[in-house]
């Protein structure tokens, strides 16, 4: 953290022809980057057309901020938008012995608490990926496979899937969250029955829940100022 | 007016090319370099090793995310990790890596396992990116532009080994090496074009322009070390709060070249990503973001005596 004026220092050593190949690499380098990173928020046709030409420099190196694949918000630091909410993913099955059993993703209590961010992660990823308008076959991915797994490591055959959103309370709310008045409103925005048959997993899903007003039975109605359940485009 | 149009012109190009050689290939000092190795590198180890914890219940035979399924969210990107299955295969392999990484963190055979821990850091990204956060670009960032620089050469076993042996390539190691400038330089770059991101997406929406968008960190009850839900009583320390992140993240990319300025935008930005780790819980996007930051530090402020008389203390911070 130098205050003074920078020092004259040594002469570069590399000869010019090195110099100009290790610039013409430099150059592209920092426009695949700056394309890279521009992309992550309201990327143009000639931007996404350049991000798509630098796509595997840029993927491989994880080099890029823009969602190539899923419209997942894992940089929600840079957003914090109302609708950049956490999800839950219940699982609920009939275990061997005939009871009802439930696996929820993120389980609480894990320790260090990276370890319960990624599975927040996950959840995350399942919650935005479900869009009434968007592909129904990527909206399903996480759900299946969160599903499947669980049901055959407990050896169920079926079970359900529901994808639960939790909504944060406004701020002119949150005195009569404090209070135990209102509680933070949540809503099912996917929920899917489940069978497992060898290794093949089917999906069958229920009506799409996005429609429905987020309120708890119990709660106090829910602000008209809650947001509206839809998911996170970065 | 055509001569003085190219004069122009060509004093132009000569002050650009004079800046850019200058900028880029100086030779400099690695000394900040070899401690943001170990810095960088026990982070990497820290989260390449909290994975091992649920290696099998992520991608182990029945795990919650397989290969096949989760393939059309991948893209078009590697992982060795996508022809792994078998607990024994997946703990085998994973506990290699991290092998690889603590010596890179160590800095044994820096040159070859500082390659090593990118692959190795890499592929645990590729593998699964739905479980990646904001921290792993930050890293990878640093561990790949560390493969360009003589990282190994302060707090590393390499520099003991040679010590010991009292290996004329040592002295010729210290020297200032063009290398460590454009390290260097890429990650003060690659730093600010990150952090006018995160502002300039910041923009885009009305949250924090209304002042707002802190609360919604605040407000997430499941992540936060500490809860500031309390403030929701006075809003305009969340307004403050919000527009003084915002500030920061738009100013530090453009003030933070500025050698008068750049103390106070380090200084800022501590306090910035502290307050941020204390309200998302995300403790490792801090200590990535400090990390980076120190690439603004000059290396005569990291270097111990150096036994080489005359040696130079040189930087581009």
């Amino acid at each position: 953290m130098s205050l003074d004026k920078p020092s004259p220092g040594p002469s570069p050593t590399w000869s010019p022809e090195t110099r100009s190949l290790v610039s013409l690499l430099i150059f592209v380098h920092l426009f695949a980057l700056f394309v890279g990173v521009t992309t992550y928020a309201r990327p143009s046709d000639l931007q996404l057309r350049l991000h798509d030409l630098f796509d595997p420099y840029l993927r491989n190196l994880h080099f890029t901020a823009h969602q190539v694949s899923y419209p997942v918000a894992r940089y929600y630091l840079t957003h914090a938008l109302p609708t950049d909410v956490d999800f839950t993913c219940q699982v609920d099955f009939s275990g061997p012995d005939g009871a009802l059993q439930q696996v929820t993703i993120p389980p609480t209590g894990l320790q260090p608490p990276i370890r319960a961010r990624r599975y927040q992660a996950i959840a995350n990823a399942a919650g935005t990926m479900v869009d009434p308008e968007g592909n129904e076959d990527i909206a399903s991915i996480l759900p299946k496979a969160l599903a499947g797994a669980v049901l055959k490591q407990h050896g169920a055959a079926q079970g359900n899937i529901r994808v639960r959103a939790n909504y944060i309370p406004q701020i002119e709310d949150m005195g009569e969250v404090a209070a135990g008045r209102r509680t933070p409103p949540t809503n099912d925005v996917y929920e899917a029955k489940v069978f497992v048959t060898g290794n093949s997993v089917e999906l069958l899903k229920k009506a799409n829940k996005l429609e429905v007003a987020p309120v708890q039975p119990g709660a106090a109605p829910a602000s008209p100022r809650v947001p509206s359940p839809q998911p996170v485009k970065p | 007016m055509t001569n003085q149009v190219s004069s122009y012109f060509a004093r132009l190009f000569s002050a650009f090319g004079g800046g850019w050689t200058r900028f880029w290939f100086t030779p400099s000092d690695s000394s900040t370099l070899s401690a943001m190795r170990v810095l960088v590198g026990s982070l990497a180890v820290y989260l390449h090793g909290t994975l091992l914890f649920d290696l099998v219940a992520f991608f182990g035979p029945n795990g919650l995310l397989p290969t096949a399924e989760i393939a059309p969210l991948e893209g078009r990107t590697f992982s060795y990790l996508n022809y792994l299955s078998t607990p024994g295969e997946l703990w085998a392999v994973q506990l290699i890596g991290l092998a690889a990484i603590m010596l890179f963190t160590v800095g044994f055979w820096t040159r070859a396992t500082s390659i090593l821990a990118l692959v190795v850091f890499l592929s645990d990204v590729q593998r699964a990116p739905m479980i990646t956060g904001p921290t792993e670009p930050i890293v990878a960032m640093l561990l790949a532009y560390l493969c360009l620089a003589p990282c190994g050469r302060l707090f590393s076993v390499d520099r003991w080994l040679a010590a010991r042996r009292g290996d004329a390539a040592l002295a010729a190691d210290s020297a200032p090496s063009t290398g460590a400038t454009i390290a260097t330089r890429l990650i003060q770059v690659h730093l600010a074009l990150w952090v006018a991101m995160m502002g300039y997406s910041k923009l885009t929406g009305d949250t924090w322009w209304s002042g707002l968008g802190m609360w919604w960190l605040i407000a997430r009850p499941d992540s936060r070390l500490v809860d500031f839900s309390w403030l929701h009583t006075t809003p305009r320390l969340i307004d403050l709060w919000t527009h003084a992140v915002v500030f920061f993240e738009l100013t530090f990319p453009i003030l933070v070249w500025v050698p008068l300025a750049r103390p106070l935008l380090l200084a800022a930005g501590l306090v910035i990503w502290t307050s941020l780790a204390l309200v998302t819980g995300d403790i490792t996007f801090a200590v990535a973001l400090a990390i980076a930051s120190m690439a603004f530090v000059s290396p005569s402020l990291i270097a111990t005596p150096m036994p080489e008389p005359g040696r130079l203390a040189t930087g581009p911070a």
